[in-house]
């Protein structure tokens, strides 16, 4: 399998006028494709700080980060956006649904940024078929249910066929039925569709299902 | 993109409301203040339609009996009469001045304006249409020295000038002439038919047409009857006007500066004196100051300029309020792959078809109000007059420029509001973005 994340020495420091903090310490990744892979490790360690790194939200203080193989440093803000469209996929904890737009709009999002897209509504009519929601596509967010706007975040997520998901801690304003449901479907895309899936949880069992559990502590990288 | 902007906004029509509202209220409190504004700068734009640049007056008076160097072996009929030639001579024997008249009333000249710039009712089959009139004095070179042109068809101005008008003659402005034969030119078999009081008719002959000008600098150019009158020089001897015209390429402002000295010492004749010399547009700018006109053009432009301000401040503010409301959603569109350009056209295109369906609606609401009690026709205006065709006059052509206008200013406010606020959430780090709950 082929590298399709891979980070080397990469540092992120957050600096005020009076405060110096180092969210990650020279870390070394490499994910390939296809993998499931978890982050564990305490709150403020850096997972939240490493995926938005990976998921180019954010940049490193110093270090590299390729995406399929193409190095990111140096990228302009169009190039990063496009990079994001076309490789990435998010999941959020809080979902991050845009309340004014229905289920069928919200999954509609990135196709809306990709250029020379056609067919977006069958494509996001697709990607809520795959989660099981093809029937609430008029809905408003906020008609539905914690689970079902996981759901809807995730068809966000994988209408753009990305080759990357991020997912951070998608489980973690649900109750266990529903954070079963989630993994469920995160497992099927991975195996599915052979999507590479990087997660940050702090549920053992659910980082235990994954391919490889990788953990942090104090911004570096322990085995 | 219009797509996602249009369903934005329905489904934020709520929040929207308050903005939406406001943009309506403001398209309509923007007609009120632009159009008189829009107006003005027009009316102040529109050329005078002769030569004002080449034109100074003068006003010559006689001393009042008894004053310090009143000469009273010269204030007899026949010593009045002979400086009051010596004075016109004079003047007209000035350096660099090419025509000289003595004037009843002037054009643009406040001083006679009170004297009768009264409404001159000409009627041709029982139609009856207003126009003002100004007199003149016959066989005086009005026309030559103010630089008026002779319109089409009519005969020339030096031919008009060697006519031996008489009472029932007019000279008129081709706009009265279009008001009432629109479909045919020249002075042939053209006559106004009016009725004295005995009820016998009169027919006053159209000798001449001439181009419009502007006999109010102020005021829109609007149709004018130049009637010749006779006088006898006497009417003169306590006060004159005299309009010089110079010759081409003089400035009448540097001449007045530059030869005031001399006009005072070569026209104090007798018992006559100069009392003020001044150029034409000098004159008009005068007078604008003394009827209020300059102060009521700059309070408009200074209430349009506020107006403004306070648009774009508001528009600002409910859009600042509504960005920082959607931070969340702003991140989620970035790390979907916005750009900051992406969502500064994201929230501007809102803002754009905000104020468009806004402005629709207020100009539709300002277009009752304007069926009902027309639009504004400039300072000092009435409709009962005729005035030269233009933009102005014209509903619906006034209602589509002004509307153009107001719109182009409605989104211009709108997309200044909402840049900052765009900008300044574009800007917004996505990860931050995103932790914004």
């Amino acid at each position: 399998m082929s590298e399709i994340i891979k980070l080397t020495d990469v540092s992120k420091i957050y600096r005020t006028k009076t405060i110096e903090t180092q969210a990650l310490d020279s870390v070394n990744l490499d994910i390939n494709s296809g993998e499931f892979v978890s982050i564990m490790g305490p709150s403020g360690c850096g997972k939240s700080t490493l995926l938005n790194i990976i998921g180019l939200l954010d940049s490193p203080t110093t270090g590299t980060v390729e995406l399929c193989g193409h190095p990111t440093a140096g990228l302009n803000d169009k190039a990063l956006a496009r990079l994001r469209n076309e490789t990435l996929g998010f999941v959020f904890q809080s979902f991050h649904l845009i309340p004014t737009l229905s289920v069928l709009d919200n999954v509609t999002v990135p196709l809306i940024y990709r250029h020379g897209s056609h067919n977006n509504k069958k494509l996001a009519i697709e990607a809520l078929e795959k989660v099981g929601l093809s029937h609430r596509v008029n809905h408003m967010p906020s008609q539905l249910s914690g689970g079902q706007a996981q759901r809807v975040a995730i068809a966000r997520a994988i209408v753009g066929n990305p080759s990357i998901v991020l997912a951070d801690e998608p489980c973690g304003n649900l109750d266990s039925k529903m954070s079963g449901e989630i993994m469920d479907l995160l497992h099927n895309l991975n195996r599915e569709d052979g999507r590479t899936i990087v997660m940050v949880t702090h549920n053992e069992s659910q980082a235990k299902s994954t391919d490889r559990i990788i953990h942090f502590f104090d911004g570096r990288r322990v085995e | 993109m219009l797509k996602i902007i249009f369903k934005n906004l329905w489904n934020r029509r709520r929040q929207n409301g308050w903005l939406f509202a406001e943009l309506i209220i403001v398209t309509i409190l923007t007609w009120v203040v632009i159009d008189p504004t829009i107006v003005g700068i027009s009316d102040l734009n529109s050329p005078l339609g002769y030569d004002a640049d080449r034109l100074v007056k003068i006003t010559v008076e006689c001393l009042p009996d008894g004053a310090e160097n009143f000469d009273q072996d010269r204030c007899d009929p026949e010593s009045r009469e002979n400086d009051y030639r010596a004075v016109r001579l004079k003047a007209a024997a000035l350096p660099d001045v090419e025509k000289c008249i003595v004037e009843v009333q002037g054009i643009n000249d406040f001083g006679y304006m009170s004297g009768g710039h009264s409404t001159g009712n000409a009627a041709v089959d029982s139609v009856v249409k207003s126009s003002f009139t100004v007199r003149y004095l016959r066989n005086e070179p009005i026309l030559s020295t103010y630089g008026i042109r002779a319109a089409e068809g009519s005969p020339s101005i030096e031919e008009l000038e060697a006519m031996p008008l008489g009472e029932n003659d007019l000279i008129i402005t081709e706009s009265l002439d279009r008001a009432y034969w629109p479909d045919r030119r020249g002075v042939k078999d053209k006559y106004f038919i009016s009725w004295n009081h005995s009820g016998d008719t009169i027919h006053t002959k159209i000798a001449g047409i001439v181009k419009d000008f502007r006999h109010r600098s102020f005021i829109r150019t609007s149709a004018v009857c130049l009637r010749p009158t006779d006088l006898g020089s006497n009417r003169f001897y306590n006060s004159m006007r005299l309009t010089l015209r110079l010759r081409d390429g003089v400035d009448a402002q540097t001449y007045v500066r530059d030869n005031l000295p001399l006009i005072s010492s070569e026209l104090g004749i007798g018992n006559y004196y100069v009392k003020s010399v001044t150029s034409q547009r000098d004159m008009i700018a005068s007078i604008e100051d003394m009827e209020n006109i300059s102060n009521q053009r700059n309070l408009y432009f200074f209430i349009a300029a506020l107006f403004l301000i306070n648009l774009i401040v508001g528009v600002t503010g409910c859009v600042w309020l509504q960005t920082g409301k959607r931070v969340s959603e702003l991140g989620v569109m970035r790390s979907y792959g916005a750009t900051r350009q992406g969502i500064i056209a994201l929230l501007t295109g809102e803002s754009i078809v905000l104020a468009t369906v806004a402005f629709v609606i207020g100009d539709l609401l300002f277009l009752q109000y304007a069926l009902m009690d027309g639009l504004y026709i400039g300072a000092g205006q009435s409709e009962d007059f005729i005035l030269t065709e233009n933009w102005v006059s014209s509903f619906w052509q006034h209602f589509a420029i002004v509307s153009a206008i107001v719109y182009i200013i409605i989104i211009s406010c709108s997309i200044a509001g909402t840049y900052f606020p765009a900008r300044h959430a574009a800007d917004i780090n996505p990860v931050d973005a995103l932790r914004d709950e």
